[in-house]
């Protein structure tokens, strides 16, 4: 999740774990820190910008491996840090 | 039993692999190309065992050392019809010739498909097993291994958008309303 010009980008979680039959997904287990009820899916590809009234307060935080996974996802997903495709 | 070495070989022709035999990791990549390949449809039927490491089949090692020559000059023969050469094509969009990303993906895809393990149970088993894969990692090569092999149906994918027309349509109206 970052913020920018009074939007927030965020990544949508899901306890519907049939989501994870869909790739650019993540499975989240609950822990102390993120304070999930239940297991949850990561939708990485429906990353979505809202305006920041839409959050009230954080509920918990990902742990940094969770963080990592997402973050190299959302790369591939965004063609990010990959060279130039070569002309065809 | 054939076990179609002669689509393993111009597979890897196509890929444009050549494995060194004698290297661990070449080995690696040998035996998980081939089953990704072959849960898609490529016609080959190397039988495969889940070990320390994930699915590997000991009869497929057997043949590489048996017919190095050809493993490590892959050659064409002939060998695939054009529905098998969509799946090599399709198996070179989706993977790096990587052994982390690959074991991932094929144990991941041995335990869906052989185990018949439903996607939760197939990541928390494959996570535990590839323990020593970084977390990213992981989860790159499971996604690939479904986007490859596990496509959702076209109900699960409306259901999916159902699910989420809340936040894309909340998003537009907070994109509109920033304008």
């Amino acid at each position: 999740m970052g913020e920018a010009n009074g939007l927030v980008v965020a990544i949508p979680l899901t306890s519907n774990l049939r989501r994870l039959a869909f790739d650019y997904t993540v499975l989240i287990e609950p822990d102390r820190r993120n304070r999930l009820s239940e297991p949850s899916v990561a939708m990485v590809f429906q990353i979505v910008s809202l305006d920041d009234q839409f959050f009230v307060h954080r509920i918990g935080v990902l742990s940094e491996e969770e963080m990592a996974a997402i973050a190299e996802m959302l790369c591939e997903l965004l063609e990010l840090g990959r060279p130039p495709a070569k002309p065809a | 039993m054939m076990l179609h070495r002669d689509k393993v070989i111009e597979s890897f022709h196509q890929l444009g692999f050549s494995p060194r035999v004698g290297e661990f990791e070449d080995r690696i990549l040998i035996q998980k190309c081939v089953l990704l390949l072959q849960l898609r449809g490529l016609g080959t039927a190397y039988p495969y065992r889940l070990h320390i490491r994930g699915p590997y089949c000991v009869e497929l090692n057997r043949e590489a050392f048996a017919h190095r020559d050809e493993f490590e000059a892959p050659a064409s023969r002939g060998a695939l019809d054009e529905k098998e050469r969509a799946i090599v094509a399709a198996f070179g969009e989706t993977f790096e010739l990587r052994p982390n990303q690959l074991e991932v993906a094929a144990t991941y895809a041995y335990f869906v498909s052989c185990d018949g393990l439903d996607p939760v149970e197939a990541h928390r088993r494959t996570r535990k097993l590839k323990s020593f894969v970084p977390a990213a990692q992981q989860a790159l090569g499971i996604s690939r291994a479904k986007r490859f092999l596990y496509p959702p149906t076209e109900e699960e994918t409306r259901e999916m958008k159902d699910e989420f027309a809340l936040w894309q349509s909340a998003s537009l109206r907070s994109g509109r309303d920033h304008e």
